[in-house]
């Protein structure tokens, strides 16, 4: 029988100088990691987008647990010509600890 | 991640509120300290200023270093007489052999920047004269963050690999990754910092080889060390009876 495959959520503060979508987001973060990684690179990491706070600028992304730190490096060294900007905050276990942590950011008022 | 360290953000112009927001953000990322970097040595007292109130303001331990990019080693040496004791940190990015040899070789330079845009090869008398005077080799991660064709990222990115590559395995642990951000939006956190270097194979970002540098070089511009290998541990009326003045360490 094959392994559950483990998991981890990361939080991320999304910082924009332009209105972002859940889809754009998601495609950006994609487009990220497949910049770094190629695309077998993104076939392991399988970055997936979870949850979206619009409000507080706050999304959680799930990831393949042993490549968390691939995930982390391709959202750090991320063009920063683009309008989008991710940084990630905190990496949980849960994905209910992570929109819990999510939910306690404060409300940017820069992320139109 | 106590100790994080950014051992390069630069400044270009002194922009006080730049300044400002680059520290409060640094101290966001939970940095211990950072040292803000400029190409002109002439405004250091008035950088000194604005980075002793903003230290008070958000708790950071910030140094000033000064940055030669020059190609002339007359100028080099120059500017070396005249302001080595104002900066706590001194780096030379080299453009040529012949400046890449002399930064290794004075004493004088703490840092060598690497030019991703441009390969410089380091021999192994180079590697030597840096083992001696324990001297730190840098790599920022700006250049990378700085342009938007992939191509050109790759060809950055494998020209630090091949300085790695090349270097003494025993130097490995001083190599030091720095951000070299001009403004907020290049800022690393230092985890990133910890994972760039994984990524280039390198043991660590060497942020205790940076803060130890920068101490180091407080305590011999403010005379505690007024030779290398002795440190003044206590003053006139503070030395006991039958207790030596000057110990070496």
């Amino acid at each position: 029988m094959p392994a559950r495959e483990k998991r981890r959520y990361v939080l991320i503060k999304v910082e924009s100088t332009v209105a972002v979508t859940a889809e754009a987001l998601d495609a950006y973060a994609k487009g990220c990691v497949q910049r770094l990684l190629g695309v077998a690179g993104l076939a392991r990491v399988k970055p997936k987008l979870v949850h979206f706070d619009e409000e507080r600028g706050a999304a959680v992304f799930r990831v393949a647990r042993d490549y968390v730190r691939d995930f982390r490096l391709s959202l750090e060294l991320a063009p920063r010509t683009s309008p989008l900007l991710l940084r990630v905050v905190r990496v949980t276990g849960t994905m209910r600890k992570a929109v819990r942590v999510a939910s306690s950011m404060p409300k940017s008022s820069g992320n139109k | 991640m106590k100790d994080a360290y950014d051992g390069c953000v630069v400044v270009r112009d002194r922009d006080d509120e730049l300044l400002r927001v680059l520290s409060i953000r640094l101290a966001e990322m939970r940095y211990r300290g950072a040292a803000f970097s400029t190409t002109n040595p002439r405004i250091v007292k008035a950088l000194r200023k604005t980075v002793k109130r903003l230290s008070k303001e958000t708790g950071l331990d910030i140094a000033v270093r000064l940055e030669l990019t020059t190609t002339n080693q007359g100028y080099a040496k120059k500017v070396l007489r005249k302001y080595r004791r104002s900066f706590e940190l001194i780096s030379i990015q080299p453009g040529n052999r012949a400046m890449a040899s002399f930064a290794c070789r004075d004493r004088r330079v703490d840092i060598v920047t690497l030019n991703p845009a441009r390969y410089v090869p380091l021999y192994r008398g180079d590697w030597e004269y840096l083992r001696e005077e324990e001297k730190l080799v840098e790599i920022r991660v700006y250049p990378l963050l700085a342009v938007a064709d992939t191509l050109i990222a790759a060809k950055l990115l494998g020209t630090y690999s091949l300085w790695i590559a090349r270097a003494p395995k025993t130097m490995l642990n001083r190599f030091v990754i720095t951000s070299g951000a001009p403004s907020p939006r290049y800022l690393l956190t230092p985890l990133g910092l910890l994972d760039v270097a994984a990524m280039l194979g390198l043991p660590g970002p060497g942020f205790k080889a940076i803060t130890e540098k920068v101490n180091i070089n407080r305590d011999k511009i403010s005379g505690i060390i007024p030779v290398p290998g002795v440190r003044i541990l206590r003053r006139g009326d503070d030395a006991r009876e039958g207790e030596e003045e000057v110990c070496a360490d």
